[in-house]
């Protein structure tokens, strides 16, 4: 046993959104994701969870990560109450692109949050070298079932995003 | 070597090469000892239990076959009460409680503060706090089983803070002894409170040939 | 079947750098990489390059680079650095103090973008203390890589394992 496959997305013509379900057990889980590319040019790839196969942009993210970036001093951005988390921008060449190792907590449970840590690196339309290494809590005690990705502004043109159950 | 080739001569197969597609025992153990054979997460251990416990142990962590071990944990204190969650290694049985161990993490939590923690000999490695919510955490081990190299550790974690900060935690540890560890103490470090129930703990190993 | 594959497992001693070769191939976008090992001589760092389908290295200067030094013994520090010839600063270690521990994820090497590295470290800094990494990097060029090589910045490596993992996906 080891890493199992639940889901599976490629893109290859621009989409609004991937959303990868199938999360039914108190397992942990992992999204990988790489090469993601957005049509539009320097905005964020963004992750909500699902219940019930929706996306929820219920403004109740709360989230920080440290940004590891080469062009300058490392930063910091934290936030409450977001509709959907940014990991960090792309650009709209072939290598401008994102990818990112995701791990899911507590996602089947119907009386805890659900928690995410982020580990991503994304090398953006300026451009540089950036990545996000934090976490993010869904503060609704409600089950989830899935993660849906997306752009902040316009559609997601490629990209391969996985998700697997850590058993 | 041809991996599913029994000769089969049946007619359910229709190929150039008769193939049943099942391995034999040879082909079994020769991918097997090439490792393509099984996942490379390999479980050792799953603790979870229905009401709370004043510390879990992991005794039997397998430290000769593995160089790196994976550890995913959700666990929460009790009711009200707020911890960290702290992580000791035995060495040849005996449980190390002397601050011996290092560690440093860059924490960061969504209310905007952003903090670094380091102690240079500290009685346990401190992975993560939480009150009334999971502490969730996934940590790497390495050179457990090493009587050479010291033990270390690169964790991350995210939890909630009071009053209900996401909070995370990333960072590394050390017990800087050349000593074979062979079992590792999940605890309540900074206050002794017991873990709460419905904690689950699993340990791997990271397969290796 | 597992999802997580293990693709290469190499074992040196007495080396100044370590070569893992044609493990990279189209048939997975993500692989992990562990290593474990422990220094000789003075106190340095570790470096990565990547090795092009034909064996050689990559070393034109594309290799951006940013990783956090979390230290114990004293405040933490950024490394950042861009058009280098190799990723600098992984993992850190001597041999007065008993090894270290890496992991890391590559993504897209045998692919026509560029090629990305996220990983963490554990080790020792000398007599200080310990010294771990959080890490990420990028080779901003398209040139497929089949392997890739660990290079202690001086001295050599007493011993030193990496095992090299590949991510399927199933589609």
């Amino acid at each position: 046993m080891s890493l199992v496959q639940v889901a599976t997305n490629t893109v290859t013509s621009a989409v609004s959104s991937v959303t990868l379900t199938g999360i039914d057990s108190d397992d942990v889980y992992m999204v990988a994701f790489n090469n993601v590319v957005g049509a539009t040019n320097n905005v964020g790839l963004q992750i909500q969870l699902t219940k019930s196969g929706t996306a929820q942009s219920d403004s109740e993210y709360d989230y920080a990560y440290k940004n590891l970036r080469t062009d300058t001093t490392f930063s910091n951005t934290s936030g409450t109450n977001q509709t959907a988390i940014s990991l960090g921008n792309t650009g709209t060449a072939t290598s401008e692109s994102s990818q990112g190792i995701i791990y899911l907590y507590n996602f089947n449970s119907s009386s805890e949050y659900s928690f995410f840590t982020n580990e991503t690196c994304h090398f953006n339309a300026t451009p540089f070298l950036t990545g996000a290494q934090g976490g993010i809590v869904h503060t609704v005690a409600s089950a989830s079932d899935g993660v849906n990705f997306k752009m902040s502004s316009g559609n997601i043109d490629s990209g391969t995003f996985t998700l697997y159950k850590v058993v | 070597m041809s991996y599913g080739y029994i000769g089969d001569t049946s007619s359910s197969i229709k190929q150039q090469v008769k193939n049943a597609g099942v391995l034999s025992m040879s082909d079994v153990l020769d991918l097997e000892s090439k490792g393509h054979l099984g996942g490379s997460l390999e479980l050792i251990e799953e603790q979870t239990f229905s009401s709370s416990v004043a510390q879990v142990d992991f005794t039997s962590i397998q430290e000769s076959k593995y160089d790196v071990h994976f550890v995913n944990a959700k666990v929460k204190f009790g009711s009200g009460n707020s911890d960290l969650l702290g992580m000791r290694f035995f060495e040849s049985g005996v449980l190390e409680t002397a601050s011996v161990y290092q560690v440093a993490t860059q924490n960061g939590q969504s209310n905007g503060t952003f903090s670094e923690a380091r102690q240079t000999a500290f009685n346990y490695i401190f992975l993560g706090e939480t009150t009334d919510a999971f502490q969730n955490v996934y940590c790497y081990l390495y050179n457990l089983g090493n009587s050479s190299k010291f033990s270390f550790a690169t964790f991350q974690g995210i939890h909630l803070d009071s009053p209900q900060d996401a909070f995370f935690r990333f960072g590394g540890a050390v017990l800087p002894q050349a000593s074979v560890v062979d079992g590792i103490r999940f605890f309540g470090g900074a206050s002794g409170n017991n873990i709460g129930a419905d904690f689950n703990i699993k340990l791997y190993g990271v397969k290796q040939i | 079947m597992s999802n997580l594959r293990l693709i290469n497992e190499t074992t040196a001693s007495s080396v100044s750098s370590v070569s893992i070769t044609d493990v990279f191939s189209s048939d997975y976008d993500i692989y992990k990489i562990e290593v474990v090992g422990q220094g000789a001589g003075s106190t340095n760092w570790s470096r990565l390059e990547f090795l092009n389908t034909s064996g050689s290295t990559i070393s034109t200067s594309n290799y951006d680079f940013a990783q956090h030094e979390i230290k114990t013994y004293g405040s933490f520090s950024e490394n950042r650095t861009t058009n280098n010839s190799q990723f600098l600063y992984l993992w850190i270690d001597n041999d007065s103090a008993g090894g270290f521990g890496n992991t890391m994820y590559v993504f897209n090497p045998m692919s026509s973008a560029y090629t990305f590295i996220l990983g963490q470290s554990a080790g020792e800094f000398s007599t200080s203390g310990n010294v771990n990494t959080k890490y990420i990097g990028a080779l901003t060029e398209t040139t497929q890589a089949q392997g890739f090589t660990f290079v202690r910045a001086t001295g050599t490596y007493n011993n030193i394992t990496v095992r090299t993992y590949g991510l399927r996906v199933d589609s």
